[in-house]
């Protein structure tokens, strides 16, 4: 035992510091009691639904695991020569399996996320990563160890659930590989969801506490909604790609029965991607959840890799934003125009629109640095340069890639490839929405611009909780037109116009003429010139590259004036 | 031949807003150092020393490590960067002044854990532990909690944890603030040891008497500007005067009379009494002849000492320059 661990200290020191630090014997011991009793229960609680002989009249009994026919309702119960019930014992094994899957599913996944940002959390207010920091270790294995250990009781507690989960699976006559399937799929959600805990834990310090039940609420919430809503053929069911229980249908389809919790309703055979039948089959459902983990796991491990080593770093490189914008977007639009129809812009534009949008609200808090990272560009950059026209040159390289300036061209850039995937789209649609789509993601793209430049000229004020301070101030230009126009029961129909300045631009455009739409861009336009005027001109990255020799210089002409006075 | 440099510096800068920390530090310290960095609160002594550790990114300038640059401009070196070259972080050791501990280890199985973290393999890594227990003097608590350790206790744990890989720099920032003489002095001591193991070592302290015992040059900080740096010696030689402390049973004027006469007495202060201290000029051959000649005029003295000007004195004289 104690050379395994010591081997395993050396493959991954954290892992087991994890280890020593959690598994003590009283955690051991009520990390086992937990899922042993949790077993016992839900044993019985199995048991307790079984028929039971009631003294008058055999004929009144029906029960969903007998085995005798019913027109309506459970079938009738039927006994055998020695007077015991005859039990479909498949089926009762089908919902102990089930039962035991979905809240496997729900606990591994709420559970640990919880933890892993509550661990993070807790040692970067201690200041104990830091030290971490400073070892040579990658920040891969450290992330690694962190994610293998930090819920190592948890994974305790599921280890001791798979005998009898493996046990119901087979007595109900699902055969080991799809079993090993599911497993394979809840791995990959587990080791997909625990790197993004890990992200969100290390960019989200800031909430003070808080960020570990904000954390794991989404994750509940988002298997909520892939577990108890259908597929609808629209953009929804991307979301409905992240959760492991959606392979259960095909589980349950191998065994022939029809149990009450046969997630039928929820239609996995409808899942499409650019017509690609991503839902048809028990392998077609695994390797799409597995692809789609491992495309947003990678990306996580890329903002992970980056952001740990330097926690002053934005979160995602320029050159990486790019990318991942393409990505996001191409595979937002398969599942956009999966289900062709007619009035598929109709439909999902407006949806892709305000999913683009908190995409972007993303994109600006992660890429643009703060006032510090800022004035030491404005102040320092000039130093590299050594001509005029090498200046010019790099400072548009400096814009469009570097790491400290400012995002805005950045968002442009990415606002631009957003819109040369979806224009092909609304091109080429059957729709006859075309024009209204177009404006819309025109005027969608305008106010993105607007809420960067925003964001950037609130990271440049000398403010103590700037995170605090942009989602309040972007929450406040999001919202308050929206509600201010409902407030007084302007609907999108009689006044057009003032519902162009909100991000529900889209339901406004096909009531508002042409003039209206004009001015409405003119309008964004003009606040989005007096903001980058004031950004790079009028004070704040002009000042702050200003020299410090230029600042004494003032206040001491500034001084010897209010002395000549 | 010049000595090999340890830690070299050029342009070093770090500003915080309008505000810099650090100022254009161009600092040089050979192999096999002591520095003591001495500055009021706020000179930038923690920020160059976190810069010094990769703890921070600096604002512009270079940072050679042993020859090796750890960042040079705008963007950081490639070792940095690269973050599998680790190369270059077993040779630092950073003691940051304020020491996050895990509560829920064992003295050993911490200093464990940051040995494989360092990469040390068995049986080395046994045989170090043992080693840098004994130096920080926690051999006995080897299997206690680290909740349970005394402040001092936890102090030496820390220095024990910078130290377990056998860094050739090592950092440490405040290291004795907050502890009592006692721990104090089993701290200089573990520094000597340190020292004579050939580490180089950078020390910011407030507590200049102890930095006077261990240093072999010593940088003052003032307002993010390095204003000083050179060898304890130098520093002695440059600053310091020498200083006789006389106490007569006569009148204080006969004293006075035969002082005036004598070339190698720059001036003197009134102490108390009968007591004063005499600026002088000369060495410690001068002295002898000073008292003989007092002695020789039927000076009553009582005392005679001979001393120098000790580093605080220094850093009180230069920070009253700086405020003129």
């Amino acid at each position: 035992m104690i050379n395994w661990l010591d081997r395993l200290g050396d493959w991954n020191p954290q892992l087991m510091r994890e280890i020593k630090g959690r598994l003590k014997p009283r955690n051991l011991l009520i990390a086992s009691v937990i899922s042993l009793v949790g077993q016992f229960l839900l044993f019985l609680l199995a048991q307790n639904k079984l028929p039971i002989a009631i003294n008058n009249g055999l004929d009144s009994i029906q029960n969903k695991y007998c085995t005798g026919t019913s027109k309506y309702g459970d079938p009738k119960c039927l006994q055998d020569a020695l007077g015991n019930f005859v039990i479909n014992w498949q089926v009762w094994w089908l919902e102990l399996f089930l039962w035991l899957s979905m809240i496997g599913v729900f606990a591994l996944l709420v559970a640990g996320t919880y933890l892993l940002i509550s661990d993070l959390a807790h040692e970067e207010r201690r200041g104990t990563l830091n030290f971490i920091r400073l070892s040579p270790q990658s920040p891969e294995n450290i992330l690694v160890g962190k994610l293998l250990g930090v819920p190592i009781l948890l994974y305790l507690v599921a280890v001791l659930a798979v005998p009898l989960h493996l046990w119901a699976g087979l007595a109900a006559h699902i055969s080991l590989i799809r079993i090993l399937s599911f497993y394979t799929v809840l791995l990959a959600g587990c080791f997909f969801f625990y790197s993004a805990a890990l992200l969100f834990g290390l960019v989200s310090t800031w909430l003070g506490g808080f960020q570990a039940w904000l954390g794991s609420g989404v994750v509940l919430i988002l298997l909520a909604n892939a577990s108890f809503r259908p597929i609808e053929g629209s953009l929804g069911d991307l979301l409905k790609l992240f959760s492991p229980s959606l392979i259960l249908q095909y589980l349950i389809a191998a065994t022939g029965l029809n149990p009450v919790f046969s997630f039928s309703y929820l239609r996995v055979q409808d899942l499409q991607w650019f017509s690609l039948p991503l839902g048809v089959g028990t392998l077609s459902v695994a390797s799409s959840l597995l692809l789609n983990y491992g495309l947003w796991t990678y990306w996580s491990w890329q903002a992970l890799k980056r952001r740990f080593p330097n926690p002053g770093k934005a979160v995602l490189s320029k050159r990486q934003s790019y990318l991942l914008v393409a990505c996001f977007e191409v595979v937002l639009l398969g599942f956009a125009v999966a289900q062709k129809s007619s009035d598929e812009l109709s439909v999902n534009f407006q949806i892709l629109v305000a999913i683009n949008l908190l995409l972007f609200l993303s994109l600006i808090v992660a890429l643009t640095p703060g006032r510090q990272t800022l004035q030491d560009w404005a102040r320092y950059r000039r130093q590299q340069a050594f001509s005029r026209n090498l200046w010019n040159r790099l400072l548009l390289s400096d814009l469009i890639w570097g790491e400290k300036s400012p995002a805005l061209v950045a968002i442009a850039i990415n606002l631009a490839i957003t819109s040369a995937i979806l224009v092909p789209w609304i091109v080429f649609s059957q729709d006859s929405h075309q024009l209204q789509a177009f404006l819309s993601l025109f005027i969608s793209c305008n106010l993105t611009l607007v809420y960067a430049a925003i964001t950037q000229l609130i990271m440049l004020m000398r403010t103590q909780k700037q995170a605090l301070w942009v989602i309040g101030t972007l929450g406040a230009v999001i919202g308050l037109p929206t509600v201010i126009i409902t407030f007084l029961s302007a609907s999108p129909s009689k006044i057009p116009g003032l519902w162009l300045v909100t991000p529900f631009a889209g339901a406004a455009i096909e009531y508002a003429s042409a003039t209206t739409v004009f001015l409405a861009l003119l309008g964004q336009w003009s606040i989005l010139t007096l903001f980058t005027f004031q950004i790079t001109i009028t004070r704040q990255l002009k000042k702050a590259g200003e020299s410090t020799s230029k600042t004494l210089f003032a206040a001491d002409r500034g001084a010897r004036n209010s002395y000549k006075f | 031949m010049a000595k090999e440099l340890a830690i070299r510096t050029s342009g070093l800068t770090k500003r915080f807003d309008r505000h810099v920390a650090v100022n254009d530090v161009d600092l040089q310290i050979q192999v096999g150092e002591v520095y003591g960095l001495i500055g009021p609160n706020g000179a930038g002594k923690t920020t160059l020393m976190r810069m010094l550790a990769a703890a921070e990114e600096p604002t512009i300038g270079e940072i050679y490590i042993n020859g090796v640059s750890l960042w040079r401009g705008l963007v950081p070196h490639r070792l940095l960067l690269d973050q599998s070259n680790s190369r270059l972080k077993r040779q630092l050791g950073y003691l940051p002044d304020d020491f996050p501990l895990y509560d829920d280890l064992t003295v050993w199985d911490y200093l464990d854990y940051f040995a494989r973290l360092y990469c040390l393999r068995e049986p080395r890594r046994s045989q170090r532990l043992r080693e840098v227990l004994e130096l920080v003097q926690l051999t006995h608590k080897r299997n206690s909690l680290i909740a349970t350790l005394s402040r001092g206790m936890k102090q030496r744990l820390s220095l024990a944890r910078t130290i377990i890989h056998e860094p050739i720099l090592l950092l440490l920032d405040e290291p004795v603030s907050g502890l009592d003489p006692i721990a104090r002095m089993q701290f200089r001591e573990i520094v000597k040891v340190l020292q004579e193991a050939g580490m180089t070592i950078v020390i910011s302290s407030h507590v200049l008497s102890d930095l006077a015992e261990l240093c072999t040059s010593v940088g003052i900080m003032e307002l993010g500007y390095l204003v000083e740096s050179a060898s304890l010696e130098q520093l002695y030689q440059r600053l310091s005067r020498q200083q006789i402390f006389l106490s007569t049973l006569g009148e204080l004027d006969a004293l006075k009379i035969e002082l005036k006469n004598h070339p190698l007495v720059e001036d003197w202060e009134i102490l108390s009494g009968q007591r004063m201290c005499v600026y002088f000029a000369g060495n410690q051959e001068d002295c002898a002849l000073l008292l003989r000649s007092l002695v020789s005029a039927s000076i009553p003295l009582t005392e005679f000492h001979c001393t120098q000007e000790d580093l605080e004195t220094i850093f009180l004289k230069l920070g009253h320059k700086q405020a003129s």
